[in-house]
């Protein structure tokens, strides 16, 4: 009977849950059981699929497990040496370099996995003499300035606290697919009688559930935010006290407000007047309630300010500070690391926006990008205008992809290097949910040839003769010496639970403190305009490319690309455990839209734009609002990458973010 | 005496299917056909019915089709109501495989034998619940144990909209009904109309 | 349900089998109503039994383990179908031996027809499930019309003189009758998703049709018209499609199906779209 090691170690994924794990593993480094980790107060005793399906991924037969050099004929891909790899990969970066300055090179790290040691990368790149990075996120940064501006820091109530709730509004946010964790404990509220009311333009798995469900046109959340703050007002409801106590701009506010009547409201959503009113009693009635929201509300260019008009609803209903209340969007309490300590960075780094790398690729001077390394990320698939930005990898001299399997990136590489999993390297993590700092445990040793980043790093630096101190000799010390200084916990407390280093209570502003300008909640932000060129005050503006916009002319339906809970993005996808219990991938489209189009059910339909044009199988789906068509994202299999061909390279009002759903597109018979 | 099976609560369940993951890993089931798996009553969310569901593995009959069919008597019905499969007396005849009206069993090409869902008999004798239920996120997966009283579960059904009994098998699987305020209602007309 | 490459064994097996339990059933039928002979249709029936048994084995998983397959005699269907084969054979056998040796015994005719006969009927007890949509009802009756059909076809046109026999007319009636409830079963059942999962079922009417006319309508006006061996040929090919189509055309009740008949009937429920 072989013996069983059971580890304590945590899901370093870009999601909500973070979750906490315990792998069980024989002594042939066979995982023989994964479970969720009973010492996680948020995630307790459960990971989701995606967890268990690491039984299959660590060994999985697609997995890399050697360095490859793209072959000489071009297609195709010959294993090839560290050694070898190293030094070429170094011979051909600093020729660029030298031929073109060291901003000509790229350097993109995506958010595959997170932990502290990913930092180490910079330890090279500055000795490098710089480069180009990214900055801004793909995903959620207008939000967390919105949620900074207006209460000063984005924290958020403990998890464990929804149950207390009476009333659970989820805005833009499908947490049945993308948090599973918090799903359960919405369930749990609701079994005590809590009521749960979701605004989404699609019918989810989490609507399937709730108790009432708005479909506004998508883009048109602040004016029903602004709206319903109006209903809230007249009829009282807001929370007088709470306001007069904690309200900065109150009264400017209150002006805006007179913009939005119910008729104005609705119809700039296309909702009906009097459910925003039954929302709005239902919302202000009940105490306390707990307001979600999620990124995909903020995808599009009015995000900064659409987040505002909304965060402010629980300040306006006096929902802040307490158990079961408050805005919920991002906690970043577990955020308490010290910074790596690294090389100075040299002038010539530039940074490029993280939604517009194919344009920059394509097309920037001074010196224009001719090589690029690329890891924890799948670009070339995930990324606005995903075709373009394949081309341009395409056309660059070196390519350098490090990932566990060939994606759509990788198949661009000169090189492609095998990336590590969360078994193979101890480190750090933190969370954006709970508030938990959990320790990720070195469970198995890498496979094959498989080196962790840290090392692939170290060793490109020895290559060339640069400093290698900032590399950890002994990992577990390093990573103690980035915890907090007089935090009063070590790295053997972690290793036995997760630790939630701010040390409050659980509820976010009990003391209704707000580290903002004013000290108090921002209704109007001298900071938002100043830094942002934004209305002092949460305002309404029609997207760009959105309901109101002429180009619907052309191109009448709004696209949205959501997630599933079957993947991470393009993670998972590929493993045939996942494939066996994932949802169809397909074109939803309301049945009078395909209907006019001539479009059956389970056909084949093309989708297009000016940037470009895809063909997928059709759902007709009674369940979506009219003029809205889905495709699910992160799909990039069997062929080309899709959805991406069709979104834009836009950027959010504030923090340089994405603007995956603001799209538009015509659908027809293929 | 009734029998262990499981209890699905048809609120709670949102078809994500890591209990066939945990199934998976659990019982070795890396490349051959899982045990379990998941089935969706109205995905693309038709208005006229609530869209749920169906987490599905072997339901442990009262009078299971296969052991009364199965030839060299490879099935057993223990005490506390599981149904397990003895391998070494199946011929892989795949009888079972057509007289199952739930399509439990699977045949495996390589070993040439059947198998099918034990309700993790190992477990269930040790003290734990099955790798399913354990693993289930949302909890809408639980395990009942054999019981000698008898008693029904408050408010479980054996018979849903989308699960049928057509043989009179008596399997072991029971219902708690969706809630949610329009999907209970829709849940309740379904039910009648297909009642007319 | 199964794969189809699983179904070709169990086709070759039941075709052979039944042909070969169906004549010699004929044969004793033959012997005892109508004193004619044939001792060949005992042999040859014995012979396709066995060679149809030979067949079985290659169906099962776990071959050297076909001993155990009369364990379940009594409760199990297939249990008692294998037993029964064995007998079958055996005194098919022992009757087809006598008759070489030169001592043809009425008394082992009639056993080796009777054992035969009640073969046939449990391999119609074998499919006879609640499970399989397609396989409910009068289908249970068709290896022993079929089988039947076929041996008095065989033995009518390669043994008597003189005349077609009532007997022979009776029993392709009786197949027709009892094949046309299966094939009216078959054919009311509605082309729903779960029913065209089996890519065979939209060809259903040609199949069944095609069984109907090769083991029934045709040997029935070829024996009316001038007996002849084309009789046996077309009875045999008829025999071969309804075995095929059997198989073919089996629609297991899943649970999968039963979702997918909710949602047809939710599809055609009057309920006004949500705006």
């Amino acid at each position: 009977m072989p013996a069983l090691r059971t580890i304590r170690t945590v899901c370093p994924r870009n999601c909500y849950c973070t979750c906490g794990m315990l792998v069980t593993v024989d002594e042939g480094g066979r995982i023989v059981s994964i479970e969720g980790d009973p010492e996680n107060p948020a995630t307790v005793g459960h990971v989701c699929l995606k967890g268990l399906s690491y039984a299959r991924r660590e060994a999985y037969p697609d997995r890399l497990l050697t360095p490859l050099r793209r072959s000489a004929s071009g297609s195709g891909f010959e294993p090839v040496g560290w050694q070898d790899a190293i030094g070429e990969i170094a011979e051909r970066l600093t020729r660029v370099r030298d031929a073109s300055g060291p901003a000509s090179v790229l350097y993109y790290e995506g958010s595959g996995s997170h932990g502290a040691l990913g930092g180490l990368s910079m330890a090279f790149w500055r000795q490098f003499g710089g480069c180009t990075t990214t900055f801004g996120d793909l995903c959620w940064p207008a939000g967390l300035e919105a949620t900074r501006l207006t209460y000063g820091v984005n924290f958020h109530n403990h998890p464990a606290l929804t149950v207390q709730s009476r009333l659970i509004l989820l805005w833009g946010h499908n947490p049945a697919e993308t948090n599973v964790h918090q799903w359960r404990l919405i369930l749990d509220a609701q079994a005590r009688g809590a009521r749960v009311i979701v605004i989404d333009p699609r019918q989810t798995d989490t609507t399937d559930a709730a108790d009432m469900h708005l479909r506004p046109r998508p883009g048109t959340d602040a004016a029903l935010a602004l709206g319903l703050a109006r209903e809230i007002v007249e009829a009282g409801f807001h929370d007088s006290a709470f306001l007069e106590a904690h309200a900065h701009g109150f009264e400017e506010y209150r002006q805006r407000l007179d913009g939005f009547p119910l008729e104005h409201a609705a119809s700039i959503t296309g909702l009906d007047p009097e459910e925003i009113r039954a929302l709005a009693l239902a919302y202000a009635g009940t105490k306390p309630a707990l307001l979600i929201a999620g990124f995909g509300l903020q995808r599009h260019s009015r995000a900064g300010q659409t987040m505002r008009a909304v965060a402010l609803l629980p300040a306006l209903t006096g929902n802040v500070g307490i158990a079961g209340g408050g805005w919920q969007y991002a906690n970043l309490a577990s955020h308490c690391l010290r910074p790596l300590t690294l090389p100075p960075e040299p002038a010539a780094s530039r940074a490029i926006p993280v939604s517009q790398v194919a344009r920059h690729l394509e097309s920037l001077d001074g010196p224009p990008i001719r090589a690029a390394w690329i890891e924890r990320g799948n670009p070339a698939a995930q990324n606005p205008a995903a075709h373009r930005l394949r081309d341009a990898l395409a056309r660059l001299d070196t390519v350098v992809v490090v990932d566990q399997f060939m994606t759509p990136t990788a198949r661009l590489a000169h090189f492609v290097l095998p990336a590590k999993t969360l078994f193979e390297e101890e480190d750090l993590v933190t969370a954006y949910w709970h508030p938990y700092l959990q320790w990720r445990a070195m469970v198995l040793p890498p496979p094959g040839e498989v080196r962790p980043e840290s090392e692939i790093w170290r060793a490109l630096c020895e290559r060339l003769g640069y400093d290698t101190s900032y590399f950890p000799a002994d990992r577990e010390s390093f990573l103690q010496a980035l915890l907090p200084v007089g935090c009063g916990f070590t790295l053997d407390d972690l290793k036995s639970h997760p630790i939630d280093p701010s040390a409050n209570s659980g509820v976010a502003f009990a003391d209704r403190r707000f580290p903002t300008p004013s000290g108090k909640v921002e209704f109007a932000s001298d900071e938002a305009a100043e830094a942002w060129g934004v209305d002092r005050v949460p305002d309404y503006a029609p997207l760009g490319e959105g309901a109101a916009s002429p180009a619907r002319g052309r191109f009448p339906l709004q696209l949205l690309s959501c997630k599933t809970r079957d993947r991470i993005h393009s993670q998972f996808g590929n493993l045939d455990w996942v494939r066996g219990v994932e949802r169809p991938h397909v074109l939803d489209i309301h049945p009078d839209d395909a209907r006019t189009r001539g479009i059956a059910d389970g056909s084949r339909a093309a989708v297009w734009n000016d940037r470009g044009r895809i063909e997928l199988t059709v759902r007709l789906t009674p369940g979506i609002r009219p003029g809205v068509v889905h495709v699910l994202e992160g799909w990039c299999h069997d062929g080309d990458p899709d959805v991406n061909v069709l979104t834009a390279e836009g950027i959010t009002d504030m923090n340089h973010g994405a603007t995956f759903y603001e799209c538009l597109v015509e659908v027809a018979r293929a | 005496m009734t029998g262990a099976g499981f209890l699905l609560d048809l609120h709670r369940c949102v078809g994500c299917g890591a209990c066939v993951l945990a199934c998976r890993i659990e019982n070795g089931r890396v490349e051959t056909a899982a045990w379990r798996r998941v089935l969706a009553l109205n995905l693309r969310r038709h208005p006229a019915g609530p869209t749920y569901f169906l987490s599905v593995a072997c339901h442990h009959c009262e009078e299971p089709a296969c052991l009364k069919g199965c030839p060299s008597g490879a099935y057993e019905k223990r005490p506390d109501g599981i149904v397990v499969h003895h391998e070494d007396l199946c011929l892989g005849c795949r009888y079972c495989e057509m007289t199952c009206p739930f399509a439990t069993p699977t045949y495996d090409d390589a070993k040439g034998v059947m198998s099918k869902c034990h309700l993790c008999a190992h477990r269930v004798d040790a003290g734990r619940l099955p790798a399913c239920v354990s693993a289930c996120p949302t909890e809408a997966l639980r395990f009942v144990a054999a019981s000698t009283t008898g008693a029904p579960i408050a408010g479980a059904a054996a018979l849903v909209p989308g699960f049928a009994d057509p043989a009179d098998c008596g399997p072991a699987l029971r219902f708690l009904a969706p809630a949610g305020t329009r999907r209970a209602e829709l849940f309740r007309s379904l039910e009648e109309a297909l009642k007319r | 349900m199964t794969d189809g490459a699983a179904h070709r064994p169990l086709v070759a097996f039941t075709a052979l089998a039944i042909a070969g339990a169906g004549l010699v059933s004929a044969a004793a039928y033959f012997e005892l109503a109508h004193g004619v002979v044939s001792p060949w249709a005992v042999a040859a029936g014995a012979i396709l039994l066995a060679a149809g048994l030979a067949v079985s084995l290659g169906h099962l998983g776990r071959k050297w383990r076909a001993g155990l397959a009369a364990r379940g005699a009594g409760r199990s269907a297939l249990s008692n179908e294998a037993l029964l084969a064995g007998l079958a054979l055996a005194a098919a056998a022992l009757a087809a031996g006598l008759d070489a040796g030169g001592s043809h015994a009425r008394a082992a005719t009639a056993i080796a027809g009777a054992l035969n006969a009640a073969f046939l009927v449990s391999v119609g007890l074998v499919y006879s499930v609640r499970g399989q949509r397609t396989w409910r009802g009068f289908s249970a009756a068709t290896p022993l019309s079929g089988g039947l059909a076929f041996g008095a076809v065989a033995v009518q046109t390669l043994s008597v003189t003189g005349g077609v026999l009532l007997g022979t007319l009776l029993f392709i009636a009786a197949d027709a009758l009892i094949f046309s409830r299966r094939w009216r079963n078959a054919a009311g059942m509605a082309l729903t998703e779960a029913t065209l999962t089996n890519s065979w079922f939209i060809h259903r009417s040609p199949l069944l049709g095609a069984r109907f006319f090769l083991l029934d309508v045709i040997p029935y006006f070829l024996l009316a018209v001038s007996p002849a061996p084309l009789a046996v040929v077309s009875a045999a090919a008829g025999l071969i499609v309804d075995r095929f189509s059997f198989y073919a055309l089996a629609v297991q009740h899943t649970t999968e199906h039963e979702i997918a008949e909710v949602e047809a009937q939710m599809a055609s429920i009057d309920r006004p779209a949500r705006s």
